[in-house]
């Protein structure tokens, strides 16, 4: 009961740093790549990384920082509508840059994170 | 004053994949991201189409829904922690497989989503 409303509080903020993080960076620079998403999804494996290798996955703040926050932080459904997007305008190289660099950086930087 | 919004509703998202993982049986493919991911990236998809024009949502709740609720529900940190646990175990065909059918399950999830938006869209225009 009380992990739900931790996980609930660590999602709401998660999405509204992926909500100001997304205007802001769009409004730095308008492109056809989505730089934005990328970048948040970066972010985020990274965090849950160090998360992960801090705390185990059954206390608490596991679930506010692991499963609430990276996990309302990052992610997956604007990653697949992004893609179609771009596979829809015909930038396919894109599409495949942006699958490509979100999957291995993300690995990569969790990997990295569990490691700090 | 969007961020209120998206905030409530990410709680929803959120608590919806917690309970999802609670309830699922957890065995070594990691089942329960994937489904929340398809499902998620489907949804999406076809609210971008034009079913909240058709039913008059208002913009605020739209986005709360979208971006709030649905990316809320989603993850991507949990994915890569996955494949984490996988390549660690040495499940080296686990952690191919998972990443294949995420990748070309969450995009076929989100084109037959907006597929079955832009219908909605013709059929609509039909009605006009």
């Amino acid at each position: 009961m009380i992990s739900g409303v931790l996980v609930g509080g660590g999602a709401a903020l998660g999405a509204i740093a992926r909500y100001d993080t997304t205007k802001w960076i769009k409004q730095q620079r308008a492109s056809t790549f989505p730089v934005a998403t990328l970048l948040i999804n970066w972010l985020g494996a990274l965090i849950l990384g160090v998360v992960a290798s801090h705390f185990n996955a059954t206390t608490g703040w596991y679930a506010l920082l692991g499963i609430g926050f990276c996990g309302g932080f990052t992610t997956f459904s604007t990653l697949s509508l992004e893609t179609v997007v771009l596979i829809k305008q015909h930038y396919y190289r894109l599409a495949f840059y942006y699958v490509f660099a979100t999957y291995v950086g993300g690995c990569i930087l969790l990997a990295g994170g569990y490691w700090l | 004053m969007d961020e209120l919004l998206i905030g409530l509703f990410a709680i929803v998202g959120g608590v919806l994949r917690w309970l999802v993982g609670q309830l699922l049986p957890t065995g070594q493919w990691p089942l329960t991201t994937l489904l929340i991911n398809l499902v998620g990236s489907f949804l999406l998809a076809w609210m971008s189409g034009n079913i909240v024009r058709r039913l008059k949502i208002p913009a605020a709740l739209s986005l709360a829904l979208g971006t709030g609720m649905i990316g809320a529900f989603t993850t991507f940190s949990t994915l890569t922690l996955d494949v984490y646990h996988l390549i660690l175990s040495q499940h080296w065909w686990l952690a191919l497989t998972y990443i294949v059918s995420s990748i070309i399950g969450g995009t076929l999830m989100a084109a037959a989503g907006m597929w079955l938006g832009s219908n909605q869209r013709r059929e609509a225009s039909i009605d006009d």
